[in-house]
């Protein structure tokens, strides 16, 4: 694996809350999405996902319904909550900033 | 893990093999019956892409639970949404389940356990410090069972059974 387990486990917050705001979706298709976004290289082990749906819960940043998928299973789909937003909106401006900070640092080290 | 269909000269039933996964997964006490579902519907998708590859059910299933991971480290992962109680148990176990996949660091039990004892017995002595059998009582009686409880933590089966306690504790505070 590319990615180190501390890098991984600090981007799966805002992965999942960007996911989710692009509509609700749920567990396997989460994990499919950023296997595809990533282009292989962020592979999240199966069962790690959903305790952290489960705490992204609990914090009301996220809210679980219970649906039926295209063949009638019963199938946990997840939904942003306004709460989730602002967290997304928080997380997306720290990792812009550490980018810019990276990056210009690794720029003064050029000049 | 192993528990599962071993039988590949019978049908494979997949439900049937899909539903035994589950209960073995229920029995772990970590994960609850809301949860399970979940985990169901998950196990089924991961199925049916391997099947759309060309696999057997048989093998479909297989690789999918193996995908799924050691249902101990599954346990684990759910388990650190327990609440007050478990960080109790948490902080008592130390590095006990941890999601790095290591073995139970015994080491450090066996330091946080022989603390816990200490303050045990000091405080037990200054409660019963005027009474006539507080020495038979700390040397008969505390000292053996910490001297048991440490040394039983050795083995790793030890540390197990301590996990499988601490699981069914949970259970009935939750």
């Amino acid at each position: 694996m590319k990615y180190s387990k501390d890098f991984v486990a600090a981007s799966t917050t805002p992965l999942i809350l960007s996911i989710l705001k692009l509509g609700q979706s749920y567990g396997y298709a989460i994990i499919q999405q950023v296997k595809e976004i990533s282009h292989g290289e962020m592979l999240w082990a199966d069962g790690m996902l959903y305790p952290i749906l489960h705490r992204l819960e609990k914090k009301l940043f996220i809210e679980a319904v219970w649906g039926l998928s295209e063949t009638g299973r019963k199938r946990k789909y997840y939904k942003l909550l306004p709460e989730g937003e602002i967290e997304l909106k928080r997380q997306r401006q720290n990792w812009q900033q550490l980018s810019a900070m990276l990056t210009k640092l690794a720029g003064e080290k050029d000049d | 893990m192993t528990k599962i269909n071993k039988n590949s000269n019978e049908r494979f039933d997949l439900n049937a093999a899909v539903q035994q996964w589950c209960e073995l997964v229920l029995s772990s006490d970590s994960i609850k019956n809301t949860n399970i579902d979940e985990l169901k519907d998950h196990l089924h998708c991961q199925i049916e892409s391997f099947l759309e590859q060309g696999q057997n059910p048989q093998q479909a299933f297989k690789l999918a639970i193996n995908k799924m991971g050691e249902i101990d480290m599954l346990a684990d992962e759910y388990s650190k949404n327990r609440t007050f109680l478990n960080k109790l148990c948490a902080f008592e176990y130390g590095t006990v389940g941890n999601k790095a996949n290591q073995p139970a660091n015994v080491k450090s039990l066996i330091i946080q356990q022989s603390i816990l004892w200490a303050a045990a017995m000091l405080a037990t002595s200054l409660l019963i410090a005027d009474k006539q059998q507080a020495m038979s009582v700390i040397f008969t009686v505390l000292l053996p069972l910490s001297f048991v409880n440490v040394i039983s933590l050795k083995t790793n089966s030890a540390a197990k059974e301590y996990r499988c306690i601490k699981n069914k504790l949970i259970k009935w505070f939750s």
